[in-house]
Formats: C-alpha cells, sequence, structure tokens
C-alpha cells in the first residue's frame, strides 16, 4: 500500500518544482514605437529608425541578463519590414527593461514601413509629419531572444563584495 | 455479506495526514519567525548591514510569496523592484528607505502567522482523528464486552 503512495508523492513533488522553477520567458515587447528622423549621411540622405519598446521581466527572483534578441516588425501580409537586433545588460525581476535601438535605413529600404505606418515621406522631409508611430501589437514578434538567467540573490550577493 | 471495513486506518490517516503537514508548515513558519525574521531585524538596525538584510529578505517566505496580486503584494514589488534596481548598480539603502524595507519584512512575518495558524488547525484536525479513534475504540470494546455477555 505504501509503494505507490510513494510513486505518487514523488511525482506531486516533482510536478511542485517543475512548476514552481519555471522561468517565464518575455513573449511580446510592450508598447513598441518608431520614431522616424532624416539624417545626411555623406551625400546621402538616410531614414534613421529610432526603435523603443519594454521587455517585461515577470519573474519573481530571477534576473535576465547578457540579453541578446531580435525584433522583427511586419505588415499585414505577414512580410518583414524591418529587422532590430538588440541587446540589453540587464532586466531584473519585475522590471521592463527598456529596448532602445536606432537602425539606419536608405529611402528603397524604409518604404515598405512607411506603407505599415502611413508616413509619407515628402511630409516627413518637409517637417509636417514628426514620424512618430505606435506598432499594432500583431505588426511585432520577438524572433530571437538569448539571455543567461541569474538568480536575483546570488547576482545582488556578487554586487556587495 | 458486507465487506468489514477497517476503521483503524482511516482513523490513522486522519491523524499522521494532517500531523505531518503540520510538522513541514509549523516548521518552515516557526524557523522564519525566530531564525529568519530576527536575524533580519538586527541586521536592518545598522546601516553597516541592511544590505545583508535585506538580501536575506530577498527570498520570500513559504506563505508569503512576492508574485501574488493581491493590493499588499503590488506594493512589496515596487520595493524590491527599487531596491534590486539599487543594489545591482553599487547603490546604497538610505535610512529614510528603510521603511520600504519594513514593507517586505511585513509581508514575511504575514506568511509566517499564516503557516503558524495554518499548523495550528492541521493539528486540531489531528487532534480531532485521534479523539474520534479513542471514542470509537472505547465503543467497540463495550460492544465486544455486550457481544460476551
Amino acid at each position: 500500500m505504501i509503494k505507490p503512495l510513494t510513486k505518487e508523492l514523488i511525482l506531486s513533488f516533482a510536478l511542485l518544482i517543475a512548476f514552481t522553477s519555471c522561468v517565464k520567458k518575455p513573449e511580446s515587447p510592450v508598447s513598441p514605437s518608431v520614431k522616424i528622423d532624416i539624417e545626411k549621411k555623406g551625400e546621402d540622405k538616410i531614414f534613421a529608425v529610432n526603435f523603443t519598446c519594454g521587455l517585461k521581466n515577470e519573474n519573481d527572483s530571477t534576473a535576465f541578463i547578457n540579453v541578446d534578441g531580435i525584433i522583427e516588425i511586419k505588415n499585414n501580409s505577414g512580410a518583414v519590414v524591418l529587422t532590430i537586433p538588440f541587446k540589453t545588460a540587464a532586466i531584473l525581476p519585475f522590471e521592463t527593461g527598456v529596448v532602445q535601438q536606432k537602425v539606419e535605413l536608405s529611402p528603397d529600404q524604409a518604404a515598405p514601413l512607411f506603407d505599415l505606418l502611413s508616413v509619407k515621406k515628402e511630409q516627413l522631409e518637409s517637417g509636417e509629419e514628426q514620424g512618430n508611430r505606435i506598432f499594432e501589437e500583431q505588426n511585432v514578434a520577438i524572433t530571437k531572444l538569448d539571455m543567461d538567467r541569474k538568480d536575483i540573490i546570488e547576482l545582488l550577493r556578487g554586487k556587495l563584495k | 455479506m458486507m465487506k468489514n471495513v477497517n476503521d483503524t486506518k482511516i482513523y490513522l490517516t486522519v491523524i499522521i495526514a494532517p500531523l505531518v503537514l503540520a510538522s513541514f508548515v509549523g516548521g518552515v513558519s516557526l524557523y522564519s519567525k525566530f531564525a529568519v525574521e530576527a536575524k533580519v531585524k538586527t541586521l536592518l538596525a545598522s546601516p553597516a548591514t541592511v544590505r545583508e538584510g535585506y538580501l536575506l529578505l530577498r527570498e520570500p517566505q513559504l506563505f508569503g510569496g512576492y508574485k501574488n496580486w493581491d493590493s499588499d503584494g503590488m506594493a512589496v514589488k515596487n520595493s524590491l523592484r527599487y531596491f534590486d534596481n539599487k543594489l545591482f548598480n553599487g547603490g546604497d539603502i538610505a535610512a529614510d528607505e528603510k521603511v520600504y524595507i519594513e514593507l517586505v519584512l511585513k509581508r514575511r512575518e504575514s506568511g509566517s502567522e499564516l503557516g503558524i495558524k495554518s499548523a495550528f488547525f492541521l493539528l486540531l484536525v489531528s487532534l480531532t482523528g485521534f479523539v474520534a479513534y479513542l471514542v470509537e475504540k472505547a465503543k467497540n470494546k463495550n460492544d465486544n464486552l455486550q457481544g460476551d455477555i
């Protein structure tokens, strides 16, 4: 009678540990937005796309360090219009790490992004358009996310030394 | 013919299972109250050891998890976010900020209190089972004696 009970107890304990030790990764960027500016690069005119978003760490005891990822902006047909590689030193528990990345695009490269955001190139050049836009959730996805996970107590103890 | 159920096993389960749980829950909570919380209070009392005290508090009590979304939990979360960031960037904890660490300590104390109360309740369940077992045993003894007569 005891043997099957032991098995159940071990299984329950293993499930409890597996459930409680799960680390939740950021699934989607928070409030992704861009500010598009025109810059001169030598003779050429380029578009500087300043992308900003947040990455939430919803864990209570796991810090993400050396975060390295790629965010892709897709148009409504699913074609990639902008790829943003980013790096963040650390996102501590309960914190929203800020990703700020500048991507430079030629007029041809910028055209699909302008279509998606309904930005008129001429208005941007004349100053009528400020170039600030917020992305719809369905147009933004994290396609790569590598990071080291570290226990917050261990991490902070290392800082106290 | 109806199968005779062995009541003793049921009573023993009712006595032992809550007793084991009470020992675990009570043990963890009493350790938290008299060992961890006492040490945290000592560390927080001195400006030189406040950061050590905070690190000790950073490990939540079994019943006072920092993930829970209650109203007190939000204040605790904000405090943790603030102090984690401060310590990560090599900052010190100022004397007037200690009140926010005490919020985290209060969370741990509430967790311990809940654990101790739960252990007490489980002990009562176990004790009730034990009394019922004794009553049943005495009743069976009387029934057997009357049967013999």
